[in-house]
């Protein structure tokens, strides 16, 4: 079964939706949006968006993130539905 | 976290809590000298409770503006006001305008904070998406701008010599309105009505849906639904007429005794938001002809009371036939200030025959 990810509508500007862990990591560091938003300096409805996957940050706005929660964009942003951190950290054994 | 913590204290005399008392107070005044008094005061002292329910409940500050729903109901009230400066006449702006002006600039007022004037907001002040929002809203409303007036101006010159004439009164009144609302308020409307529902900074603080909450998106519902359903009642709802006639002491003239009697007769047009035209003479007949002793004349030809419509007299005539009746006209207008598309016309007439016979009335 697709994951509701894998449906994501383009965004308001007609855009391909950018999958992220923008809320998960921002919920793990008890990070506010407007706490986030401050450090990336950006409005915090910005930051509700962009985890929404209703606006596609710039690739600026993207590395500031990477700064930020101290992780490569790759492991922030990504074309692809992403995985939660927890199964890419302890895969499920293959089925037999 | 407690709720009410959401909801940072402020003084109790605050210069926006002095501006909106001075609002408040011109807008009484302007309704009290509309004599608008009935429904209308009814009406502003329901929005009133509703501003202070709706303050009660306890939210993000904001919150309101912020719902997309909300946000899109102050565009098709902005909308409503602009189109019906467009189509007023120079009589009409004279008499409902300043009222509907001060109205307008509440709107915009609240579009400003619902849009955290994106629309006209400097580079450094908005962030990257806010700015691409901005950028977008200006293309969408300057676009449809363009293609509206154009095709306005375009079907109107060459339509009828009716709409011609209509084009050259929209300049010198209630158009330049339209034209200057859309013209700097236009992107701010686009943003209010494409932006998604405002995001709490904290998840879960935005709104509460508790009853005090309930209890207020019902009342601004009402507050908001309550004044279209009123003007769509002046086309919907049959007009109400009440009459009576009493006799009036004799008098003697060189033809004879006149009999004379008093006539009294109102029609109602429209429910709370309406017009009530009447007719209140003296008319007598002496078996010659038929009279007016007093009452009948142009100046007789207003309407007694209108809320939030414009009446229109059309015609007012008085005439006395050959056969010695008398008969009396008046034919109005009368037309929503809400919404200027909604119209009904009203016409009370008298019929009195030379021997006193009433023929029709009102």
């Amino acid at each position: 079964m697709r994951r509701k990810e894998d449906q994501k509508s383009p965004t308001a500007d007609g855009q391909r939706p950018l999958f992220n862990r923008i809320a998960v990591l921002r919920t793990e560091r008890q990070l506010s949006r407007q706490q986030l938003a401050e450090a990336v300096g950006v409005n915090y409805q910005t930051i509700g968006y962009i985890e929404r996957g209703e606006y596609n940050p710039s690739l600026e706005l993207a590395f500031r993130f990477a700064e930020v929660f101290g992780l490569p964009i790759e492991a922030i942003f990504s074309r692809q539905p992403l995985r939660p951190l927890s199964e890419e950290l302890y895969p499920r054994p293959p089925k037999e | 976290m407690t709720t009410r913590s959401l909801r940072p204290s402020r003084p109790l005399i605050t210069i926006e809590r002095v501006v909106a008392a001075l609002v408040v107070l011109i807008g009484f005044g302007l309704l009290a000298s509309l004599q608008v008094f009935d429904a209308a005061f009814l009406y502003l002292l329901f929005v009133l409770a509703t501003a202070f329910v709706v303050r009660s409940v306890d939210v993000e500050p904001g919150a309101w503006l912020g719902l997309r729903l909300v946000r899109r109901a102050l565009v098709v009230v902005i909308a409503l006001i602009t189109l019906d400066f467009l189509t007023m006449r120079t009589t009409d702006f004279i008499n409902v305008g300043i009222a509907l002006l001060v109205l307008l600039a509440l709107g915009d007022l609240a579009l400003g904070r619902a849009t955290r004037r994106i629309a006209t907001a400097d580079a450094d002040r908005i962030d990257e998406r806010q700015e691409a929002l901005r950028n977008r809203a200006h293309r969408i409303a300057y676009a449809i701008l363009a293609i509206s007036v154009g095709l306005v101006l375009l079907i109107a010159d060459v339509a009828t010599p009716g709409t011609r004439r209509w084009l050259a009164d929209s300049l010198g009144g209630g158009g330049v309105v339209s034209l200057i609302q859309l013209l700097f308020f236009s992107p701010a409307m686009v943003i209010a009505w494409i932006e998604p529902d405002r995001i709490a900074d904290v998840d879960g603080s935005r709104m509460r849906r508790n009853l005090r909450a309930r209890i207020a998106y019902g009342m601004v519902t009402f507050a908001v639904v309550m004044p279209v359903l009123m003007s769509l009642s002046l086309a919907v709802a049959p007009s109400r007429v009440s009459a009576f006639t009493r006799p009036e002491p004799d008098f003697v003239t060189p033809n004879g005794t006149a009999h004379c009697s008093y006539f009294d007769a109102r029609t109602q047009a429209g429910i709370g938001f309406g017009a009530t035209t009447r007719i209140t003479a003296v008319a007598c007949w002496d078996g010659r002809s038929a009279f007016e002793e007093w009452g009948l004349n142009s100046s007789d030809c207003y309407p007694y009371r209108a809320e939030f419509v414009t009446a229109t007299t059309i015609e007012c005539r008085r005439t006395m036939e050959f056969d010695g009746s008398l008969h009396f006209t008046y034919r109005t207008v009368v037309r929503s200030a809400i919404l200027p598309f909604v119209s009904r016309e009203v016409v009370m007439t008298l019929n009195l025959t030379k021997d006193g016979k009433v023929v029709q009335f009102p």
